[in-house]
């Protein structure tokens, strides 16, 4: 039987968006799938970073946690 | 009114970073984001520091120095509100590159949250301007 492993989220983490999160810098949605990292850690909320390609911030929102997928962890 | 109120408290912009001296949580996050290539998601910035001050894991300590130095003496430049969880403050600190990069200096910007109004800054973040 495969046993499905839920890794707890933490800061550092990559994380994507599992559904369309509002741009917390300008207007507009960042989609669902958006990578991003914890960057802060408020419990049941977390503060995501998207970075370009270049390392600067895109932006930073405020994401409640079960609107997040874990996908690799560096906490 | 309590005679221990901090005057220091609120950040302004041009103001320096309250309680820079007690500023933390900058070792770890260069450690395992902004100096992590193998972080997908921070390695270009990790690649950034190299490409643009040589600046890798192993000068771990010299990036250290420079942030929290300038965490103490280089004014805020911007501040966005946190609610409910305090405020962000981003303060551009003047880096030196290393090695081939010695003759660069480059702007390094740090984001610092300060969750109450006498909590120390956190960074959250830092990324060198190519």
């Amino acid at each position: 039987m495969a046993v499905s492993v839920k890794h707890a989220i933490g800061e550092h983490d990559v994380v994507a968006f599992i559904e369309t999160i509002a741009k917390a810098e300008s207007t507009g949605i960042w989609p669902t799938g958006t990578k991003g990292v914890v960057v802060s850690d408020f419990g049941d909320h977390k503060m995501i970073e998207i970075v370009g390609e270049n390392g600067e911030t895109l932006d930073m929102p405020i994401v409640p946690v079960d609107k997040l997928k874990f996908v690799t962890k560096h906490s | 009114m309590s005679e221990d109120l901090d005057t220091s408290t609120a950040a302004a912009v041009g103001e320096l970073l309250p309680r820079g001296a007690r500023a933390f949580g900058v070792r770890r996050k260069l450690e395992k984001y902004a100096l992590d290539i193998t972080n997908e998601v921070g390695a270009p910035k990790a690649c950034g520091f190299e490409r643009i001050l040589a600046i890798t894991l192993d000068d771990i300590d010299y990036l250290e120095g420079a942030i929290y130095t300038g965490a103490v003496v280089v004014p805020v430049s911007e501040i966005r509100d946190n609610a409910p969880w305090g405020i962000k403050c981003t303060v551009i600190v003047p880096v030196r590159g290393r090695d081939e990069k010695s003759g660069r200096l480059v702007d390094v910007t740090t984001a610092w949250e300060i969750r109450s109004s006498d909590a120390p800054p956190r960074l959250v973040t830092a990324f060198p301007t190519s």
